[in-house]
């Protein structure tokens, strides 16, 4: 028994395969999309080393976050002045 | 004689059509391009707010410089200082920079900042000068489908600060030597004969 004409034609095979890989890969970027999201990866990229270095070096010449860096920076250290003619401590 | 089974006319031409490798270059160099793009983008945005940290770096300190030497009174140091902090962020090759990539807050943020570095006993008024927040929205921006580049609204921030001290004002002087004539009387009992009118305020060098 033959099969109908209709049938046996491979004309759409490309369509439908197009159509599938079009939802493969539109899956594959949601996926993508919020595992960046999720883990802020962009984030990572500017905010993260803003925050865990170079604000802390700009502010206070030390790396690392402004508040832990803030207790190293230089004026901070002991120095003595004699303003009122005090003897060294 | 065994022959090849003819070809349909639909599967001679398509498939030469989809075994052409012609395309895939061109979607290499678009990913390659797109990637490589977005990195020059993060690498220029961040030299270009590191370099613009250094020029800020230097307004705090001419602007603290400006307002260092002595003056009248104090209104009229800061507003030396203000001045000058005016004059070069107006400046013509630098205040495009200002207007939109970067940010200065704060104005010429000329004061008194010991609170933030507290001396153990030591009272001197050392950490006098400029003090501005410098904002850097050029590393803010929103990357479709991954997301923002910061954690809220705020662009990326960081204070710059020159501290310079200051000179006394005329004013504090002419205080200062009318004061020491209580400070004398209070050095030893015997001084407090002393008649107050006696007292001529002199100034080694002048106020």
């Amino acid at each position: 028994m033959s099969k109908p004409q209709r049938l046996s034609k491979a004309c759409g095979q490309m369509t439908v395969e197009l159509i599938l890989l079009t939802v493969v890969f539109g899956g594959l970027s949601l996926f993508v999309s919020r595992f960046f999201l999720s883990q802020g990866i962009v984030q990572n990229l500017i905010q993260a080393p803003w925050n865990y270095g170079i604000a802390g070096m700009i502010e206070n010449g030390q790396w690392g976050p402004v508040v832990k860096t803030h207790d190293f920076h230089p004026n901070l250290m002991r120095r003595h002045s004699s303003i009122k003619g005090e003897a060294t401590r | 004689m065994i022959t090849a089974p003819k070809r349909l006319d639909f599967q001679s031409r398509r498939g030469s059509q989809f075994r052409s490798q012609d395309g895939l270059m061109t979607i290499d160099f678009v990913f390659a391009m797109t990637l490589v793009l977005v990195f020059t983008v993060l690498l220029y945005s961040f030299s270009l707010t590191l370099s613009v940290v250094e020029l800020v770096q230097y307004i705090t300190f001419s602007t603290a410089r400006a307002a260092y030497a002595a003056h009248v009174d104090l209104g009229s140091q800061v507003q030396l200082g203000t001045k000058k902090y005016n004059e070069l962020v107006g400046r013509r090759a630098i205040a495009p920079l200002f207007k939109s990539w970067f940010k200065l807050n704060g104005g010429a943020g000329l004061g008194d900042w010991n609170h933030i570095y507290p001396q153990r006993g030591d009272d001197s008024r050392t950490f006098w000068g400029s003090r501005i927040q410098f904002l850097s929205p050029v590393l803010k921006f929103n990357i479709p489908l991954l997301g923002s580049s910061t954690e809220d609204d705020s662009p990326p921030a960081a204070f710059v600060s020159s501290y310079l001290s200051r000179e006394p004002t005329s004013e504090e002087c002419l205080l200062f030597n009318a004061q020491r004539a209580f400070a004398i009387k209070n050095l030893n009992i015997s001084y407090r004969l002393m008649d107050e009118k006696s007292y001529f305020v002199m100034a080694d060098n002048g106020c």
